[in-house]
């Protein structure tokens, strides 16, 4: 059952928009929350014109799933993240060379020597986007070390904690 | 008493149903039945018991066998009812044979322009030693060699592309999206055509996919989500359900479930699984769907109806039964295909029947398919 989101889970969600520099995406859209079996709750962004279908009965899946909320937490997901990457500036990240990209879309950690380029500003525990050469989004990751340690050779420096082959490795796991 | 009349009518046309009467009888009594002038209170008992009645015809049908085609049965390994039907239904069944012994599976991507324009993806998959070769459709490539797995690729994992064949393209091709109209698709998953019809639309308009297996839910809301398809909503609802919605659509895809023959060359399998029971059961529960689907597209509207079957019972006579019911034009096919049967096993169709097109594996190099696009003049006659 997909239900119109609460005002204060409104907030909650709006305030995450807001610190990763996408709160422009929100216009002309309205959330919608799926309730799942497990209390955990899917969030759905949904162009404004899809109103009239996505609060039905049958309904379980519309526009985009930009995350869950759990515990009254909201947890992005990588289409949140693919949509930071798209249209904002204010996020850090890590571009990766073709090695680290492989290893990324095996669920891999990254070690320091395939990372190209990392931001200035990285400290321990940030959170990260992880870009390939193209600037396209791999996955998120959280740094162990501060920017200046993040390269060395040899280490894992970024623990991924979502990437773009997450689903089907779980598909091919429940195979 | 009204209500009474038609529950004990519908009740003996339902134990009539159950017994395996002659097929001539039954048309005759469908002809009286049309023929009759009644009341309006009867008209909707009328229908009922006509789509029973109908439903009942549906069978799978048995041509004689001959010497080739216990030859063929026994070289090719295939039943010999099926080959016996082939040998109608398929130009060239010798080589038809063969392809589908041999395997031979093309492989097609249709890039994803929701995400990435043709030529940047060309270049990234070229780079990447892919092998492209260019199609009817401008989005659309056959694989001609490629060094890695094309489902694993980041360029596959970022929505950039979807595996699908040439066939399933031009079913959506002819819908003729536009990109304000508001779409069905009414058994979406795993969610190919719907994300090809967001495609066309620029994610804008709006499309109503509809599932009714829960378990194939979730394939299909990764396919949206990694396409970033935004305009589509999601029902897990049967498309014979539909109707009790007060919705007019534009634009109605069926790509109705079917008995799944014209991909044997990707699943042998259903050598062995095929069965005229399938066939039967995959014709009525189309018949329905079919029905259902016209009666939510508004006027002037368009219906295409496609499946992956070779069978005409599942096909040519799916359309051929509501060419008498409803008020539609079979419109023509402009994407390559050839003409339908206009007459299979003693079955004579609608001359507009030759507008739907067949595509099949050793001629097209696609999947074995059938198309039909269906524009809706007005709602039953």
């Amino acid at each position: 059952m997909i239900r119109e989101v609460t005002r204060e889970e409104t907030t909650i969600i709006r305030r995450e928009f807001n610190k990763w520099g996408i709160f422009n995406y929100l216009n002309d859209k309205v959330f919608a929350l799926k309730e799942c079996k497990n209390s955990v709750k899917s969030i759905f962004i949904i162009p404004l014109i899809l109103k009239k279908l996505i609060f039905n009965p049958y309904s379980c899946y519309g526009g985009l799933q930009i995350g869950t909320f759990q515990k009254k937490k909201f947890i992005p997901s990588i289409t949140f993240f693919d949509i930071v990457a798209k249209y904002s500036n204010n996020f850090l990240y890590i571009i990766v060379d073709c090695n680290g990209e492989k290893l990324i879309l095996y669920g891999r950690d990254i070690f320091g020597n395939s990372i190209l380029y990392a931001s200035e500003n990285i400290e321990e525990n940030s959170i990260i986007l992880i870009l390939n050469k193209s600037k396209e989004l791999l996955g998120i990751g959280r740094a162990r070390f501060h920017t200046t340690k993040i390269k060395e050779n040899g280490k894992v420096t970024i623990t991924t904690l979502l990437d773009i082959g997450t689903y089907l490795r779980s598909e091919n796991h429940q195979k | 008493m009204c209500t009474l009349v038609y529950v004990i009518v519908l009740e003996i046309f339902r134990l009539f149903f159950l017994f395996d009467h002659a097929n001539h009888i039954i048309s005759k009594i469908i002809k009286v039945l049309v023929n009759c002038k009644t009341s309006n209170h009867i008209i909707f008992i009328k229908i009922k018991i006509f789509t029973l009645l109908s439903l009942k015809l549906m069978s799978c049908i048995i041509l004689p066998k001959s010497d080739y085609s216990q030859e063929l049965a026994t070289k090719y390994n295939f039943k010999e009812w099926m080959i016996a039907r082939y040998l109608t239904i398929v130009p060239n069944t010798e080589k038809f044979l063969d392809y589908i012994n041999n395997k031979v599976v093309n492989q097609y991507i249709r890039i994803n322009t929701l995400k990435i324009d043709i030529d940047t993806l060309k270049q990234k998959l070229l780079e990447k030693d892919f092998k492209l070769e260019k199609t009817l459709l401008a989005e659309v490539f056959l694989i001609k060699e490629a060094k890695y797995p094309i489902g694993a690729t980041m360029e596959y994992l970022s929505g950039y592309y979807y595996i699908q064949d040439l066939s399933s393209c031009l079913a959506v091709e002819s819908l003729d999206i536009e990109e304000d109209d508001l779409v069905l698709d009414m058994a979406s998953s795993p969610g190919g055509k719907t994300s090809f019809m967001a495609q066309k639309m620029n994610n804008k308009g709006m499309i109503l996919a509809l599932e009714s297996e829960s378990k194939r839910l979730r394939k299909m809301m990764f396919n949206l989500s990694r396409c970033g398809v935004v305009n589509t909503v999601l029902w897990n609802m049967k498309g014979e359900n539909i109707g009790n919605y007060d919705f007019k659509f534009d634009k109605v895809l069926l790509d109705a479930p079917c008995s799944c023959d014209g991909i044997m060359q990707k699943d042998p399998l259903r050598k062995t699984t095929y069965s005229k029971e399938s066939i039967k059961f995959c014709s009525i529960r189309q018949s329905q769907l079919i029905e259902s689907a016209l009666n939510v597209v508004k006027p002037g509207g368009l219906l295409v109806y496609s499946t992956c079957s070779l069978a005409p019972e599942e096909n040519e006579f799916i359309i051929n039964s509501i060419i008498d019911k409803f008020d539609i034009t079979i419109e023509s096919i402009d994407y390559g295909g050839v003409d339908s049967l206009i007459k299979f096993g003693g079955k004579v169709m609608d001359k507009s029947i030759k507008f739907t097109k067949r595509f099949y594996p050793h001629i097209h190099n696609t999947a074995g398919f059938f198309v039909a696009k269906i524009r809706v003049n007005n709602i039953e006659k």
